[in-house]
């Protein structure tokens, strides 16, 4: 028995080694979320008897606020208030962290080979998980006692510590969740995807029973996280519960690990087709069939988001005060369709970026190279991520335009013609282009710093778009990304200068991009 | 040093190995040969104890493969055809973490020397190796520990010429300290230039071959041709 963890200690420290940056990265960022949200909340309601906090509470008794937030325990105060709209994003992000962490060490070093020169060691057969989850045990305790002492001056140390604990202990469950999950399936992006899909269904689950059955939630762990109800009834049971789970979970994957062989799941892996189809055809064929399945996900996620927020805008009695909480200077139902048609735009955006990297990541990671050792030109490579990022770009826009107009159509008694919504949506398109110009341009110019470059210049400008106007900043500094040349329609009248000389920019970048990527040397991995 | 007897190991309904035997006393240099897809590896996992043998038993120092891993991995050194390294840590970090895992301290002196010997650049990240590189760190790891028993499973794949020399004067080096070794590998002239004797296998079934047995046949290569000629 005590064979089966030897060297434990050892493979602990070799994660710490392999984790320190990203999990200093990780924690860095919850922390900076956890208090630059208590700063914002703390200008915006200050007492329980201000405006608007009256209006958040009023928002708050709409269902689909309930379904998506969770419920507000207790008396409303600013405290109670930030605990609950911030409760679930946490703990879904941080269920997220360690999904990642535990299969990136579990499931993914094993289809890799590294897991098999480990296991030559003087290691015992479950030495590796249980190095994992003990790390990912002390990362998730280091995250409560971050978070306690962070709030503890803005809302008191019960229920600061409440929340922090509330969050360390459900991301300890979804470890161990993780954990059995990197023992089912034999690949790691089947583990990631089960272990996902575990975690939207907790969470629907948990909406589900907040809305009409209390009971519910207390079956999902999202929910049980919640039903601590920090900074309010401050309960303390659902911890020990919870970390019950936990274990249990972590028991079930050791007993899994054991009882499977090495390399393999607990499920056998599907035979696939003997012979490439269609899609197999092309360079082109190849891009779409690889992301597919990421283009679906993004596409019902981005459904749902533009879904939810057409819920909410059923209210409409209530709606201008409501708004009016989170968004000051807002005095027109439209400037919140303003909002909302600028942030999903900069969401949709992703996807493309994501193909359009791809590129490169196949550049380096090697897989591209003997695409490029087939009679492809690299005219021909560009052009197909390219094209299909632009393609991708107005399929984005146009399901999340599709999920806010047909639910906001059947909830509101005046419903925005589906014109006028299309267009809101759609002077988005020629700043999504310019991302994609410029992301095609450093493919060409500079390919190792691209995706770095793209992903935080992404996080810049939704930073800056979202908190830009609650936090006042001049208008100006939104000229820094495209989206703040974008006429908001229908506040706005539509400049068409505007849109007309972002298309001009989009087009000479990709035109660059075609001069540079021609003449650069591919770096594949060796 | 190694015994295996009527091991068998399934997948699912897939047989991998039907009925392998081997032997292995100290001091003896083997090789194991046999068509890809043969079972090599899978019995190689068997004898690490990574893959639990579904009938039969195999031993390394008298203990069970399955029961005893940690024990008998302190005595042995491994290294695979196919090296996976981390991307983010350099070689020379990676060397010194497999050596240290088995806790008998680093010979800094006989490290430092394969280092030079195999031409090895230890200061530079994982993920710029080719093959040939990465396959050195787990050559140069394993070299560099006081084992009793080297698995190697066609370690030479991607070393240039020179480096590959340098390898079988290592494994001559070990035969002459009375280490043993089990070499799998593709390289028939490398099988038959270091090995006492060979083990051939088909279809998941070993089968022993002597030094004769190689001569009658005047060498190796015709003899695995003649081998597989049969069996079809």
């Amino acid at each position: 028995m005590r064979s089966l963890f030897y060297g434990t200690f050892d493979l602990m420290k070799f994660v710490l080694r392999k984790e320190r940056i990203s999990t200093a990265i990780w924690l860095g960022v919850l922390l900076f979320l956890t208090i630059f949200v208590a700063i914002a909340y703390g200008g915006l309601y200050s007492d329980a008897q201000s405006a608007a906090m009256i209006g958040m509470v009023e928002m708050w008794a709409n269902p689909a606020v309930v379904a998506m937030l969770g419920p507000i325990f207790g008396e409303a105060s600013p405290a109670s208030l930030y605990a609950s709209s911030m409760i679930l994003t946490m703990v879904i992000t941080v269920a997220i962290m360690n999904i990642f962490f535990v299969i990136r060490h579990t499931r993914a070093e094993e289809e890799k080979g590294q897991g098999e020169v480990i296991r030559s060691l003087p290691v015992g057969r479950l030495a590796n998980l249980a190095a994992v989850l003990s790390f990912a045990g002390l990362m998730n305790l280091a995250l409560s006692i971050l978070i306690m002492f962070a709030l503890w001056g803005f809302y008191g140390v019960a229920g600061a510590a409440m929340f922090g604990f509330s969050i360390g202990v459900s991301g300890f469950v979804f470890a161990g969740v993780a954990a059995i999950f990197a023992n089912l399936s034999a690949s790691r992006t089947g583990a990631i995807g089960m272990s996902i899909g575990a975690v939207l269904f907790f969470y629907m689950v948990r909406a589900m029973g907040d809305v009409s059955a209390e009971w519910l939630s207390f079956t999902s762990p999202i929910g049980l996280a919640a039903q601590t109800q920090p900074m309010a009834g401050n309960i303390a049971w659902p911890l020990f519960v919870l970390l019950g789970i936990g274990i249990i979970c972590i028991a079930v994957a050791f007993y899994l690990n054991s009882i499977r062989d090495f390399g393999r799941g607990i499920f056998a892996e599907k035979t696939g087709r003997r012979e490439g189809g269609f899609l197999m055809k092309s360079p082109e064929g190849l891009l779409f069939k690889l992301t597919r399945r990421s283009t679906l996900f993004w596409c019902a996620g981005l459904f749902m988001l533009g879904a939810s927020y057409g819920v909410v805008m059923g209210e409409t009695e209530s709606f201008l005060e409501m708004i009016q909480t989170v968004m000051p200077n807002v005095t027109d139902v439209r400037i919140f369709i303003v909002m909302i048609t600028m942030l999903a735009s900069i969401m949709a955006v992703v996807p493309s970026l994501a193909i359009l990297l791809k590129l490169v990541g196949d550049e380096k990671n090697g897989r591209y190279e003997q695409v490029f050792a087939g009679s492809v030109s690299r005219h021909r490579m560009l052009a197909a991520h390219i094209g299909y990022a632009l393609i991708q770009s107005f399929v984005m826009l146009f399901v999340v335009m599709f999920g806010l107009w047909v639910t906001s159509y059947s909830v509101m008694d005046e419903p925005i013609a589906f014109g006028e919504m299309f267009s809101a949506f759609m002077v988005y398109l020629p700043a999504s282009f310019v991302f994609i110009g410029l992301t095609a341009l450093l493919i060409g110019l500079i390919p190792k710093r691209a995706a770095v470059i793209m992903y935080s210049y992404f996080g810049l400008t939704f930073t800056l778009m979202y908190f830009g106007p609650m936090a006042d900043l001049p208008k100006e500094m939104t000229y820094i990304t495209p989206f703040g040349f974008v006429p908001q329609i229908p506040i706005d009248t539509v400049n068409p200068w505007a849109i007309v000389s972002l298309l001009l920019v989009s087009a000479a970048l990709i035109a660059g991009s075609f001069f540079l990527y021609r003449r650069r040397s591919l770096r594949f991995a060796a | 040093m190694i015994e295996i007897k009527n091991l068998k190991k399934n997948f699912g309904k897939m047989e991998a190995l039907t009925n392998v035997n081997m032997e292995i006393k100290k001091g003896e240099v083997v090789g194991f040969i046999g068509p890809n897809g043969a079972g090599k590896t899978t019995t190689i996992r068997v004898l690490l104890g990574i893959l639990k043998a579904t009938e039969g038993t195999a031993s390394i120092f008298g203990k069970d493969t399955w029961k005893d891993a940690v024990e008998i991995h302190k005595d042995i050194a491994y290294v695979p055809g196919d090296v996976a390294l981390w991307p983010n840590l350099t070689g020379g970090e990676v060397i010194d973490f497999f050596i240290n895992l088995r806790k008998k301290g680093i010979n800094k002196e006989r490290r430092d020397e394969l280092i030079k010997r195999f031409d090895f650049d230890p200061s530079k990240k994982c993920n710029t190796y080719s093959k040939g590189n990465r396959q050195k760190v787990a050559l140069i790891a394993a070299f560099s520990c006081d084992a009793d028993l080297y698995i190697l499973d066609e370690p030479t794949s991607g070393l240039d010429p020179l480096m590959e020399k340098v390898f079988v004067e290592c494994v001559q080096e070990l035969k002459k300290q009375g280490r043993s070794v089990l070499l799998s590998s593709h390289i028939l002239s490398e099988v038959e230039k270091l090995c006492d004797r060979v083990y051939i296998i088909r279809k998941g079934e070993t089968k022993e071959i002597s030094q004769k047995d190689i001569k009658c046949a005047s060498s190796l290569e015709a003899l695995f041709g003649e081998h597989f000629k049969e069996a079809k």
